[in-house]
């Protein structure tokens, strides 16, 4: 009986824990992708409070449902503010805060988005403020760092501290002080209070992109190749480890480890004593677009070909890999973004992108199509939920709960047509389009034939598989006749595709070659389709 | 009935005809119907399972949005004349676009650029004759047709697999809000907050079916939803009319099968308003024929796709040149392009 009662009060125990610490863990459905209009790229990420999900993008500041994404307000309700908001929104004392480029900090109610203050600042801001305890801290490009009150958006001070060496990388806050880096490569603990440097520390160099991160009473910041961990009361140091890699961003921190990305984005995970958890390095494939976060036992690194990537620091294992598509014609209709230096809208005309060159055949004027959209900043759990704010003005939520996806990747021929009569022989390339925006493409699962018998393939982060024929690797010319072609591919959740598609082969026509541009006018080798669609037209 | 009764009745997913006597039984009751319902004799304990979860916070906030239920006296004579159709409905939108002329386009998610095309094509053409088209919201072919419908100023009616709430696939949230926007509505009969799921989209194929005279079948493959919509127009006594494609098409298979089991080859709208009893609409005067490099573009395309490089190959012209050409010519609606190319717009 006693075993009993002991068991069953463990069970509501563990039934309740794991109510309370329910975290992001693992692939999840879309749940819902909400999207604005937006000329200028919104940067930060979102923040979440009370099923609740605040974001700035353009010119407004917006309040979503978390379950739905449906918009529960936004600010300003008629004019949009002459500017753009260029930071995350802050959430405290039931204010929502945010920074546009138009010197000013707005402050509304976080449950209405009812205005409670503006504040002008006598320049320009440098990049986002923090919080740091009752106060924004922001800095300003004229070298001097300020605080106003989160109650009344009142200076805190009565003038600005200078800060003689210039801003290096971004702001951020450990308690009561505003963290900051200079171009000496000094960081700065400032007390809000005193006005004063609680602490300050000198690094041999910093990246442009230096930001401190902070979690429990450490923070930990990058120099170089190596990951530094400080106490946060006193900046002493708790350990270095070194990855011999340049790295980027700031580092990402769970209490368990410590997770850095490089420039060329490799993903390098330690423990919380420096010592390298995973072996070998992780490689993402792409560099980073933001700085990574910890999501649960997870974290998520955004990349710059428009992945989110979910590593798990014990088995260096890549464990989910999302990539953000631009709003397409069948599916947009709210969002023809044109975030900065992007050209046209929806998805390209070219078959897809998938050359081998970088750049390749993005030569001429209007020619940049969209293939994936890089995440703004760092991605955001709250319980379940993930979230990430695209460059695009789009916010994403991926959810197993609020999410559904039944619906398998869908598995386009790109080349040759479908149906089409060419030669069997080299150079014979087969290309397909596989995408899934639901959960993404489990890579592992694609499996691609011909009559049976399985190909070889390289797949890349964009979505288009290759099928090279060629006479001395395992892809051998084909035979005259009708062939059919199979991919097989999952998502995430499970759902597969088996796409047919057929081709007759004769071996008496000239051996096909994939269409190249012919352009000179610039750009690189010329990657497949990777240069159409100037105008975009569909993008809206 | 209140939306609370209503809510109720839908979230336990009941067979129509046992739907109906409850219903009668109920009466015109408020939100104390909900006692009795609850505690009814004929509901099986799954129904009463189902009954007792039903989900209040998400009635309120598709409340608030705009969702209002719809009940048998506004549904239009289609749907009325179906003896199963659902004891109701949530729409969200403009309800009386289901109330004019209706036909169903339907076909797969992983469609063709030809299919896409077509789909549109013929959305746009009956939508300008004042019908309203029907589909199920989902990508592809459906996507296509809602687009066509609303591209040509006319209704469309997107009928989902979960609650009218829940936007499903979440991609198409922009085109579910512009459906709204533009005279047409989302519509759904299950319960607000109900999640899509394999066999819900099975009975909402169904509600496609039953809401429209006629349904047309652009692009299915073997096994496809589409098919299900198809048969289920067919045992309603609504016309099925079918899209061909060339035999190699696999993605047409399911179509082609359907054509040899009697539905009507179809290859333009015309056919379909004429079967409708309808007069097509008055065409905009055509354009005059493009000259110089848009006249040398559209010499080499062809309704299958092809990529930008081999259009300037072929062509000649430089790429700007040949990319403001392209645009040029997708404006005027004498090409499309997708993700394979551009093609002559069918």
């Amino acid at each position: 009986m006693r075993i009993m009662r002991t068991l069953s009060v463990g069970l509501v125990a563990l039934a309740l824990s794991a109510f309370v610490h329910a975290d992001f863990d693992g692939p999840a459905p879309l749940a819902w992708r909400w999207i604005q209009p937006t000329n200028i790229s919104p940067s930060g990420k979102p923040a979440v409070q009370d099923g609740t999900v605040y974001a700035a993008v353009g010119q407004r500041m917006y309040a979503l449902d978390k379950e739905t994404g449906n918009q529960k307000w936004k600010f300003p309700l008629v004019d949009p503010i002459e500017g753009n908001f260029k930071s995350t929104v802050m959430l405290v004392d039931g204010l929502a805060i945010a920074a546009a480029d138009n010197k000013t900090i707005y402050a509304v109610d976080a449950k209405t988005g009812e205005m409670k203050w503006s504040y002008v600042a006598p320049a320009p801001l440098f990049k986002e403020p923090v919080l740091a305890g009752k106060f924004i801290g922001f800095g300003m490009t004229d070298n001097s760092v300020m605080a106003i009150n989160v109650a009344d958006g009142q200076p805190a001070w009565k003038t600005p501290i200078k800060v003689f060496d210039g801003f290096l990388g971004k702001l951020s806050a450990f308690q009561g002080d505003i963290i900051y880096f200079t171009n000496a490569y000094e960081m700065v603990s400032l007390s809000t209070t005193t006005q004063k440097a609680n602490w300050t520390k000198r690094f041999s160099t910093l990246g442009p992109d230096a930001q401190a991160t902070t979690f429990g009473d450490n923070i930990f910041v990058i120099t170089g190749p190596e990951v530094i961990g400080l106490t946060g009361a006193n900046g002493r140091k708790i350990f270095e480890a070194n990855s011999n890699d340049t790295l980027d961003f700031a580092p990402a921190a769970n209490g368990d480890s410590v997770l850095a990305v490089s420039q060329d984005g490799k993903v390098y995970v330690f423990g919380s004593n420096g010592r390298p958890l995973v072996r070998k390095e992780i490689d993402l494939g792409s560099q980073p677009s933001a700085s990574p976060s910890a999501v649960g036992k997870y974290y998520v690194v955004p990349t710059r070909n428009g992945a989110i990537n979910l590593i798990d620091p014990k088995t260096g294992d890549i464990s989910w890999s999302y990539l953000i598509r631009p709003i397409g014609s069948g599916t947009a209709s709210t969002a023809p973004t044109n975030p900065g230096g992007r050209n046209g809208g929806g998805p390209g005309a070219g078959p897809g992108g998938a050359g081998p060159g970088r750049g390749g055949g993005q030569s001429g004027a209007n020619a940049t199509k969209v293939l994936a959209i890089p995440a703004a900043g760092p991605a955001v759990a709250d319980g379940d939920t993930l979230l990430v704010l695209g460059l695009d003005g789009s916010l994403l939520a991926f959810d197993k709960q609020l999410g559904v996806d039944l619906t398998p990747p869908s598995v386009q021929m790109m080349w040759p047509n479908a149906g089409d009569l060419v030669s069997g022989q080299p150079p014979l390339e087969l290309i397909f389009k596989i995408e899934d925006e639901a959960s993404g493409i489990n890579t592992k699962t694609l499996k691609i034939d011909v009559d049976g018998t399985d190909m070889d393939y390289e797949f890349g982060r964009d979505g288009i598989a290759v099928v090279r024929i060629s006479s001395l690797g395992k892809n051998k010319p084909l035979f005259d006749g009708r062939k059919t072609i199979t991919v097989t591919v999952s998502d995430w959740m499970g759902n597969t595709s088996h796409a047919t598609f057929q081709l007759v082969i004769d071996n008496t026509l000239k051996p096909t070659t994939r269409p190249t541009s012919n352009d000179k006018t610039g750009g690189g080798p010329g990657g497949f389709g990777g240069g159409s669609n100037g105008g975009g037209s569909a993008g809206g | 009935m209140t939306p609370l009764l209503w809510q109720a009745l839908l979230s336990a997913e009941l067979p129509a005809r046992k739907g109906r006597v409850l219903l009668k039984e109920l009466g015109p009751s408020g939100d104390e119907g909900l006692d009795k319902l609850k505690h009814h004799s004929m509901l099986t304990p799954k129904e009463r399972a189902r009954l007792a979860s039903f989900d209040t916070k998400a009635l309120d906030a598709a409340l608030k949005l705009g969702v209002r239920p719809v009940g048998f006296g506004e549904y239009p004579e289609p749907l009325r004349a179906w003896p199963d159709n659902p004891i109701g409905l949530f729409a969200w939108g403009d309800w009386s676009a289901a109330h004019h002329p209706t036909v169903a386009i339907v076909g797969t998610r992983g469609a063709s650029t030809y299919g896409k095309a077509v789909s549109e094509k013929f959305a746009e053409a009956l939508a300008r004759a004042g019908v309203t088209i029907v589909s199920g919201g989902a990508l592809g072919i459906d996507a296509a047709a809602h687009k066509g419908a609303m591209a040509a100023g006319g209704r469309t009616v997107a009928v989902l697999g979960g609650g009218v709430d829940r936007l499903y696939p979440a991609v198409h949230r922009g085109l579910f809000q512009q459906i709204r926007e533009k005279k047409g509505c989302l519509v759904s009969q299950f319960a607000c907050g109900t999640k899509p799921d394999y066999y819900r989209f099975l009975i909402r194929n169904q509600l496609v079916a039953a809401l429209s005279q006629a349904v047309i079948v652009i692009e299915a493959p073997e096994r496809s939803g589409a098919l299900s919509t198809a048969h289920r127009a067919n045992e309603l006594g609504r016309q099925v009319f079918v899209v061909p494609a060339n035999i190699d098409n696999l993605g047409f298979r399911g179509s082609h099968a359907l054509i040899r089991d009697g539905a009507t080859l179809v290859d333009h709208p015309d056919h379909i308003l004429s079967a409708l009893g309808l007069e097509p609409a008055v065409e905009a005067a055509p354009l005059p024929p493009p000259s110089g490099p848009g006249a040398q573009i559209l010499d080499i395309l062809t309704t299958t796709p092809l990529a930008v490089e081999l259009i300037v190959e072929r062509t000649g012209l430089p790429t700007h040149e040949a990319m403001s050409e392209l645009t040029l010519l997708e404006i005027d609606g004498r090409i499309i392009h997708d993700s394979g190319g551009y093609a002559i717009k069918p």
